[in-house]
């Protein structure tokens, strides 16, 4: 099976606001797809259809060709982690992950103690009692170590430090190249989690703007880094991303495919050319929404 | 995985959760249970025994008011939990359904052990109570399936108001409220507690001594109505997040 996942027309209606609104994607299975947008773009809407927590107002959702929506096979294949409440809940982590452990067939329970240990997370306290921080790693171990097929993380970080989110990425890179599944992963912090991804699907007011590998994306501008003049020079005409300026050397971001001709030109002007951030490309895309 | 092994097990966690939940309702009703009977011996006046509920009459209320809360938790905590670990709303439904009708099983069978272990140590032991009796064994028969109906239905009706409030908020909510109190006045007729007859002339009065039949069937439709809402209200319901 490999589980590809297809979007054919959705559309999600909240009495007269769209926060969806005629998406058409399909995501291939196995990969770690980062699922970009806004704040309020309809990320979580997205993801919340994916995991048939709530059904679309138009159009349909598939796994492998069949419907999520109630498909008892299906949804046990998607698991949904998201910034979820705690305030309530009076348990402790075993006996939050007990629960997943009995209904996820691939859960890995030894994979899950090594998880708690790595976040070091106690584990005889209430979860209500725990930081948020805490909180969002539980939800991480949750999701890792229920291995479903189709793993999906919801702004899972929310909360975490810088080295326990580093702890999270590893993660998620060394057990999808252990046991692969499809990710996804979304965020809005770009440029933190840009290398985890193989696909990058854009969203912005609850539209489709992209779904493209990864490579693809980032060939769509590149940056340019040199002496100042030399830089402004080459790049006039260009449509700027982005500039940094260090002393007399100045990086620019520049958005639209170089020519075999201008590489050589830059070659020969002794700039220096790579790909451009993701982090960019995601700002001048939405930006250009507006 | 098997679909029917999955409704079972769906149903027997649920059941599980709140048999621990009651195991503390009826450990502290017990207690104040106790309390009244040593209340009661010590002030009865010499030489006239007290007569007294014995515990499935004393436990009748609170456990109905136990079950309808556990029913207006239970989309919140058993819907919501079960769809994000993949368990269809369906699944859940059975599950919520199975597994409290188990949970009512029980909830009649504890009071009524309890109760049968005070008749027994008044019987046998020197206490100075005497608990009023049950009558004859179909009166006792009768009670228990009154009991387990009743509580099973205050759940459902808790189910409901639960269900009305998460999907629609509370003004609507409160129209939920409506259809519960009429649910239970209902409730109550069959069994002939709340004699409706007074406000809607052309009803007739059931008796309540009279044939039990009427009232097991009229139960059951009320059930039947109410899982049945219960489903629509469910099948296609957006989970919060």
């Amino acid at each position: 099976m490999n589980r590809k996942i297809e979007l054919q027309n959705v559309t999600l209606r909240f009495r007269k606001f769209e926060a969806l609104k005629d998406i058409s994607l399909s995501l291939d299975a196995n990969k770690i797809h980062g699922l970009i947008g806004r704040n309020g773009a309809g990320k979580t809407s997205l993801l919340s259809l994916l995991a048939a927590f709530r059904e679309p107002t138009d159009g349909q959702i598939t796994i492998d060709g069949e419907p999520v929506f109630e498909n008892p096979d299906k949804m046990q294949q998607v698991m949904f982690v998201y910034d979820k409440k705690y305030d309530e809940e009076y348990d402790k982590i075993p006996a939050m992950l007990e629960f997943v452990e009995r209904h996820r067939p691939n859960y890995d329970k030894d994979y899950a103690d090594y998880l708690l240990k790595r976040f070091k997370l106690p584990l005889d306290k209430s979860v209500h009692k725990l930081s948020k921080g805490m909180q969002s790693a539980m939800n991480a171990v949750i999701g890792l170590a229920s291995r479903a097929p189709i793993t999906i993380f919801d702004e899972a970080y929310l909360g975490m430090d810088a080295p326990t989110r580093e702890i999270f990425y590893q993660e998620i890179l060394a057990d999808q190249a252990e046991h692969p599944r499809t990710f996804i992963l979304s965020t809005h912090l770009v440029s933190e989690m840009d290398y985890l991804f193989d696909n990058v699907v854009i969203i912005n007011q609850g539209r489709l703007i992209l779904n493209e590998d990864y490579e693809t994306l980032t060939a769509r501008g590149a940056s340019i880094t040199g002496s100042a003049e030399q830089v402004d020079a080459f790049t006039s005409g260009m449509k700027i991303l982005n500039e940094q300026k260090l002393g007399g050397t100045k990086k620019v971001m520049v958005y639209g495919v170089l020519d075999d001709n201008r590489y050589v030109n830059a070659r020969e002007l002794g700039l220096e050319i790579g790909p451009v951030s993701l982090q960019d490309l995601f700002i001048h895309l939405t930006e250009e929404e507006r | 995985m098997k679909r029917e092994k999955l409704n079972a097990k769906v149903a027997f966690d649920i059941f599980y959760e709140q048999f621990k939940w009651s195991i503390w309702f009826l450990g502290i009703l017990a207690a104040i249970h106790v309390s009244v009977l040593i209340y009661f011996e010590n002030s009865g006046s010499v030489g006239v025994e007290p007569s007294i509920v014995g515990f499935f009459e004393f436990s009748r209320y609170s456990t109905a008011i136990f079950m309808l809360v556990c029913g207006i938790m239970a989309v919140y905590v058993f819907m919501t939990y079960h769809v994000q670990q993949g368990v269809t709303r369906k699944d859940a439904y059975i599950g919520i359904a199975g597994g409290t009708f188990v949970l009512s099983l029980f909830l009649t069978l504890m009071p009524l052990m309890l109760n049968g272990i005070e008749f027994l140590l008044t019987e046998y032991t020197a206490l100075p109570l005497t608990f009023t009796s049950f009558g004859s064994t179909s009166e006792w028969l009768k009670e228990a399936v009154f009991y387990l109906l009743n509580i099973f239905t205050y759940y459902m009706v808790g189910w409901l108001i639960g269900v009305g409030y998460y999907r629609f908020g509370w003004i609507i909510g409160f129209l939920f409220i409506a259809a519960a109190i009429v649910a239970l006045t209902m409730n109550g007729y069959f069994w002939g507690e709340d004699d409706i007859s007074t406000v809607i002339p052309w009803i007739p009065t059931i008796q309540p001594h009279g044939s039990p039949v009427i009232s097991i069937v009229g139960s059951l439709v009320l059930i039947s109505v109410l899982l049945a809402v219960m489903r629509m209200l469910t099948k296609r319901m957006a989970i919060k997040l």
